[in-house]
């Protein structure tokens, strides 16, 4: 091959590239916005137990990497194709957060390392999330056959991990508020099964609607198969996300047992319509 | 159909990733291990995981100006333990030979770990005519 046109290939490889960056950085912005103005999530920074925190940003990055296989914000083909935008993509939601954090003025010189360190790692896990899927956002959208290829491959399990990463991210949007609780403490056990009928069934309607890959080859199998493994199983996980978002922020320690169960239930609601659309959004 | 690609394809591929892949990942992954191991590090020494200290909130005057109708005293709040309190309630005193002549309450939302964060009280006397006192009542756990 002449060097040249090797070279001039590079530059074309550098400068997609570039172009994949910049659309993460405008999906970090853009997913990230509104928990960026949240001050409960400015608190978070410092008053998170670091523990959880720790366990949060791992498992952030565990849910990047398969998000990245996925619908990543350039082709990925193997697990060290996938990590490397993974790592990517956090640096993307670092630097977003970082930014916007410094622009509003919630970040400055003369603060804590601590507090300034605590404020961005929170911030980071769903800006990076907003990165890592901005090909499917701001991309031409040329690539879902080969999407639905990988999706067809994982099977049943890539289908429960895309829902367990929508719910993270919309249970994630509105778990560090204060009205989680308050809507828990306002609501009557009626008010709390009324919620999970609820949640259940606006999933079951998205999952109709919208479709989930392999749903074809379960066609046949009617109404009740297709809610028992992706309506109910989809529930389940985002239950099972809300609970450990509850946790991750501190909102179980200490609280009963039918309060937990309601605050679950409520935070359920936005888990399950994130599980439904991520298909969608990914 | 659906095989792995041959090795050596997969290793082409990897040659041929642009050299912004590698910066752009290689900053990821720097940032990554710097964030965790900071908080890792937080973790380790004990601080906000329950084990450590409560908040010891000390209080001082900063300065103290005079505005149309009395006196404003702008303080800080320094808190030198770890543990981040919320709600704090700091109250000022003047005094003068061992009697309280005005006292005025304000409430701070957070003061972080190994924070400051700062405040005013409003007095009608003039405060640098009397002994002033303050001091941190108490605090919520957030």
């Amino acid at each position: 091959m002449l060097p040249h046109t090797d070279s001039a290939r590079r530059a074309s490889a550098n400068r997609d590239y570039a172009v994949g960056l910049m659309r993460a950085f405008g999906g970090a912005i853009l997913f990230a916005f509104p928990l960026l103005m949240t001050m409960e999530m400015w608190w978070l920074g410092f008053y998170i137990d670091t523990a959880r925190l720790l366990l949060f940003l791992l498992l952030n990055g565990a849910v990047l990497v398969g998000l990245a296989y996925f619908a990543g914000f350039e082709k990925t083909d193997d697990l060290l194709d996938s990590a490397m935008d993974a790592f990517a993509a956090y640096a993307v939601g670092v630097l977003a957060s970082t930014a916007a954090l410094a622009l509003f003025g919630i970040i400055g010189p003369g603060m804590p390392a601590a507090e300034i360190v605590g404020k961005i790692a929170v911030q980071s896990v769903p800006a990076s999330i907003g990165a890592v899927v901005a090909r499917k956002q701001f991309g031409t959208g040329g690539d879902d056959a080969e999407q639905d290829e990988k999706e067809r491959r994982a099977g049943y399990a890539g289908q429960l991990f895309l829902m367990l990463a929508g719910a993270l991210f919309l249970a994630f949007n509105v778990a560090p508020t204060e009205e989680m609780m308050l809507i828990a403490f306002k609501m009557t056990p009626w008010h709390g099964l009324a919620t999970v009928a609820v949640s259940v069934l606006l999933l079951h309607a998205f999952v109709y609607s919208v479709g989930f890959s392999g749903q074809e080859g379960t066609g046949d199998a009617g109404w009740l198969a297709t809610f028992l493994s992706y309506s109910l199983a989809g529930y389940g996980v985002a239950l099972l996300v809300s609970l450990y978002a509850l946790w991750t922020f501190g909102r179980t320690d200490g609280a009963d047992l039918a309060q937990i169960a309601m605050m679950t239930a409520v935070l359920g609601l936005p888990a399950s319509l994130g599980a439904a659309i991520a298909r969608l959004i990914v | 159909m659906s095989d792995p690609a041959p090795p050596d394809r997969a290793r082409r591929r990897r040659a041929d990733l642009p050299a912004l892949e590698w910066i752009a990942s290689a900053i990821g992954l720097i940032l990554a291990l710097a964030i965790t191991g900071f908080i890792g590090w937080q973790a380790y020494r004990g601080a906000g995981t329950g084990r450590a200290p409560p908040p010891a909130i000390e209080v001082r005057a900063e300065r103290t100006v005079a505005t149309g109708d009395g006196w404003v005293i702008a303080f800080v709040a320094v808190n030198r333990s770890p543990t981040t309190a919320s709600a704090v309630l700091v109250e000022g005193r003047l005094s003068r030979s061992g009697h309280v002549v005005a006292s005025g309450q304000v409430s701070l939302d957070y003061v972080p770990g190994h924070s400051e964060r700062r405040g005013g009280l409003f007095f009608a006397e003039d405060p640098r005519t009397h002994d002033l006192h303050l001091r941190a009542l108490g605090y919520a756990q957030p």
